[in-house]
């Protein structure tokens, strides 16, 4: 289980930060998540990926339980500075500062279009998987994305590039 | 919603994903040939997704280091036993939650799912709701029959605009969410769960995760209204809702 997530690591603390749309609560709920996974071993079905099931539990841990605890102590949601973004220190480079708005802009997306995007865009799943993360039919999931294209297509940088 | 002649919003992105089956991918293709309209609505759904993936991944800051873990817990022991143990190997992170999970949280039944679900929707979520009014038409019918009440000829509501309809599930039980935005933007839904455990309830005010909730239920069904705002109108949209339903 423990080699298993460490390969599953990275993926599942990006999902965490969209989940939360901050870097810090992004790292509670991974802790968060790592312990339950642990816990909830039992659960797991080998063969079947480990880095979905506990974005599963990730995303049961934030709207169940640690989301409200939060909001009610965290003052607010989804402040877009306090993401951190690897270079944006140094944002003089072009590429850093496009980087950092493409993050930027999904991170302004209402939380469940984030969600979304975060699942299927930049994780590649499937509508199938991303419906079984988040525990909803595929077409709320569908609705979300059309919902999230339709603003990153008016707000993306650079959007006349090839695109699908 | 791949029925019929309309195509979606969500039936293109769909066909942008490559999530279109077969039918759905031919139709659309057959009409773009012809169709500028949806040529258009394609155009605004595109995206330049590998652009999104790669500069989204580049953009990410690293992982913290990964806590240290207690072995797999086949015994199930109580979680907060090895919670004290872990907090010192957790490099990061200003709050722990060896205290949280010390104790489980109690079971949050239905209300509270619905409650976090609905936490998540803000006015930004349904002004992008932009259907047509047949769409919203076949949604109600589709709902009716998941849940076997009439929602067909869902009463008007003073303040409210009913925007869309769908089914969601709770353990097992179909979840019908139908979704309303207030005047001045605030989402505010009516959830009905088929369940036969239910045991009758008259009107309930209460609040839940932050919200303001007025539940009921009757025969076989639970409602619960839902909405960031004040109890009054929100008793009284339930009232209408109770009477009609």
């Amino acid at each position: 289980m423990r080699d298993g997530m460490q390969d599953a690591y990275p993926a599942v603390w990006r999902f965490c930060v969209s989940l939360t749309g901050r870097r810090d609560w992004g790292e509670d709920v991974l802790q968060a998540t790592c312990l339950r996974a642990i816990e909830k071993a039992d659960g797991f079905e080998p063969g079947t990926h480990l880095d979905r099931w506990m974005m599963r539990i990730a995303h049961r841990l934030w709207l169940n339980e640690l989301r409200a605890r939060k909001v009610r102590t965290g003052g607010g949601l989804v402040p877009v500075e306090d993401i951190d973004v690897a270079d944006q220190k140094t944002p003089a480079a072009e590429t850093n500062i496009f980087v950092s708005e493409v993050l930027s802009q999904i991170n302004t997306l209402p939380d469940a279009q984030r969600h979304a995007v975060s699942l299927v865009y930049v994780e590649g799943m499937s509508y199938r998987e991303a419906a079984d993360i988040m525990e909803i039919p595929i077409g709320t999931v569908m609705s979300r994305l059309a919902a999230a294209r339709k603003t990153l297509n008016q707000n993306m940088p650079d959007q006349k590039r090839s695109s699908r | 919603m791949t029925e019929g002649t309309w195509i979606s919003d969500e039936d293109l992105t769909a066909y942008l994903d490559g999530e279109a089956k077969d039918a759905l991918r031919l139709k659309i293709a057959a009409a773009l040939e012809k169709d500028t309209e949806l040529q258009a609505r394609l155009a605004a759904l595109t995206l330049d997704v590998d652009m999104l993936r790669a500069s989204a991944l580049a953009a990410f800051p690293p992982p913290p280091p990964m806590p240290s873990l207690p072995a797999a817990n086949r015994s199930r022991a109580p979680l907060g036993m090895f919670g004290a143990g872990l907090v010192a190997g957790l490099a990061i992170g200003a709050f722990t939650f060896a205290t949280f999970f010390a104790q489980p949280a109690p079971p949050e039944g239905w209300a509270g799912f619905v409650a976090s679900y609905q936490k998540l929707y803000t006015a930004e979520t349904l002004n992008a709701i932009d259907q047509q009014p047949a769409e919203t038409q076949a949604q109600l019918l589709q709902v009716s029959e998941a849940n076997g009440l009439d929602h067909g000829n869902l009463p008007e509501v003073e303040g409210m605009t009913l925007k869309r309809a769908q089914i969601l599930g709770f353990k097992g039980k179909p979840l019908v969410q139908i979704a309303y935005q207030r005047a001045d933007g605030t989402p505010v839904a009516l959830c009905i769960i088929l369940s036969p455990s239910q045991d009758p309830m008259p009107l309930t005010e209460g609040e839940n995760k932050g919200l303001q909730t007025v539940r009921w239920n009757r025969d076989n069904h639970g409602f619960l209204l839902i909405g960031d705002m004040d109890p009054l109108p929100l008793k009284q949209a339930a009232e209408v809702f109770a009477t009609a339903l």
